[in-house]
């Protein structure tokens, strides 16, 4: 997998559990990658606007009481299909790399 | 510490602490930078609402107590203008209309027009109706290298990989490749189909018939022509109603150009204006001189004999031969098409990339004018 569908794919996997907004969706795979994601946290914006002109993701203006307005994005079932393709091909990778390096981690 | 504006407002809001200030210094280089990287005032308005969120969120999380923790927040953020430049990229790369492939089809299309002898009368200037067909195909494809806005080299690659193996199929089982030779050693194919084997061996025995016929005429006009001769009854092979034919005269009469048709300066009305150019220097002559003419007919003569030869000699070869000698050629001329193709498509691209560097620059110079931020 390239850069672009390595965060297409991490974006799309931090939305699996629920609506987020940006900064909560930079989180979660700041978090679950353990720091991994090395990348500057804007970098998911132009990710999930392509996602939302694709209608991978749906995206909601959400009012808050003393504070701006935020954008919250939620997975469509389009987005969950290719979240799956994601998970299917990084199953594969990883079990291909594995095959070859001979260590754990085989799928 | 919120901003404490409506996200649609910009970079209006201040604070007074770190965070605050950080933001707002941020927000105003984001948007500079989108502005420079063209996007609609639409999407530069959703973009700063979202990074102001989203920094806001960040540095309630922070609290930085000084500028350089603020500063790390921003760093944690990432860099205005990458951000500003990829989401250019993003939104241009959606506009899928604009990645057709469809103006591929003008390669082959062209190379199969090129193909066809009628399409080659004259329409202006001298100039046939193929020559106007190439540059057509060229300006379109430079204008759609434009609307394309995206390098589009592997595509021709496939494209030449695909017409070459078509074409070496079809030709394989439509035709022989006969091999020629020139003076200069530069070798190139002709295909003769098939079904046309005898009536393209008659054609060429016909032409090397014609091409010893005018060989004949010019050395019999070079006695004829003499400045020693006075005038006297000139047969009618060199003449053209009341009009005396020039050596490239006899030629084209010889290949079968009618004198109707023939340029009118390869004949003149005069005998003594026909002496003087039957005997002019090669280099003023109208047309090859009579003397060119009789130093080529042999290599003519010998190229049409050989033509023969290579076309007998092919058919007795196995089909994997004959392929042997249609894939170089094919493949040769196909590469050379789809570069030229990819080449003018790709200038075209290289200009639209030249005209948004141009316009970012102007945008970054012309900023600070006021203009530019009315966002």
């Amino acid at each position: 997998m390239g850069y672009k569908s390595e965060l297409e794919a991490l974006v799309l996997g931090a939305l699996r559990e629920g609506p987020l907004h940006g900064y909560r969706i930079a989180v979660a795979i700041r978090a679950k990658s353990e720091g991994a994601l090395k990348v500057g946290d804007n970098q998911i914006y132009p990710t999930l606007h392509r996602l939302e002109l694709e209608e991978l993701v749906v995206a909601e203006w959400q009012p808050q009481l003393g504070k701006p307005a935020r954008k919250v994005y939620a997975l469509t079932q389009s987005g969950i299909t290719r979240l799956e393709s994601h998970q299917k091909e990084w199953q594969k990778y990883v079990s291909n790399f594995s095959s070859v390096l001979g260590g754990v981690g085989n799928a | 510490m919120y901003l404490t504006s409506h996200p649609s407002s910009g970079v209006s809001a201040m604070h007074d602490d770190f965070g605050g200030d950080a933001i707002v210094f941020y927000l105003a280089s984001l948007k500079k930078e989108l502005t420079v990287f063209g996007l609609s005032n639409e999407r530069i308005l959703a973009v700063l609402s979202e990074s102001k969120m989203h920094l806001i969120e960040a540095m309630e999380v922070a609290a930085p107590k000084t500028t350089l923790e603020a500063e790390r927040v921003l760093e944690q953020f990432g860099d205005a203008k990458l951000l500003a430049k990829n989401l250019a990229r993003e939104y241009a790369n959606t506009q899928k209309p604009k990645r057709s492939l469809w103006p591929l089809a003008i390669v082959p299309l062209t190379m199969i027009s090129i193909r066809i002898p009628y399409l080659y009368f004259e329409l202006h200037g001298g100039h046939s109706f193929v020559s106007f067909l190439l540059v057509g195909a060229g300006v379109a494809l430079f204008m759609f290298g434009i609307r394309g806005r995206r390098p589009m080299i592997v595509e021709f690659g496939v494209l030449a990989i695909a017409l070459t193996i078509v074409q070496t199929v079809w030709l394989s089982a439509t035709a022989y490749p006969v091999s020629h030779t020139s003076r200069r050693d530069m070798t190139y194919v002709e295909f003769v189909g098939r079904s046309n084997v005898v009536s393209q061996v008659e054609d060429w025995n016909k032409a090397i018939v014609s091409q010893r016929g005018i060989s004949d005429t010019v050395s019999a006009g070079k006695l004829l022509f003499q400045k020693t001769n006075v005038r006297h009854v000139v047969p009618n092979k060199f003449m053209a109603g009341s009009r005396y034919l020039l050596p490239e005269g006899i030629r084209e009469v010889g290949l079968g150009v009618s004198p109707k048709k023939m340029n009118p300066s390869l004949m003149v009305g005069t005998w003594s204006e026909a002496v003087s150019q039957w005997n002019a220097d090669p280099s003023h002559s109208v047309g090859a001189s009579a003397d060119q003419i009789l130093e080529s007919t042999p290599d003519s003569i010998s190229y049409l004999s050989l033509s023969i030869a290579h076309l007998n000699d092919i058919r007795n070869k196995p089909m994997l031969a004959q392929v042997g000698l249609t894939l170089p050629w094919i493949s040769t001329v196909t590469f050379s098409s789809c570069a030229i193709a990819a080449a003018a498509m790709n200038a075209g691209w290289l200009f639209w990339c030249l005209y948004e560097v141009g316009r970012r620059i102007y945008r970054r110079r012309t900023y600070h004018s006021g203009r530019q931020r009315a966002v």
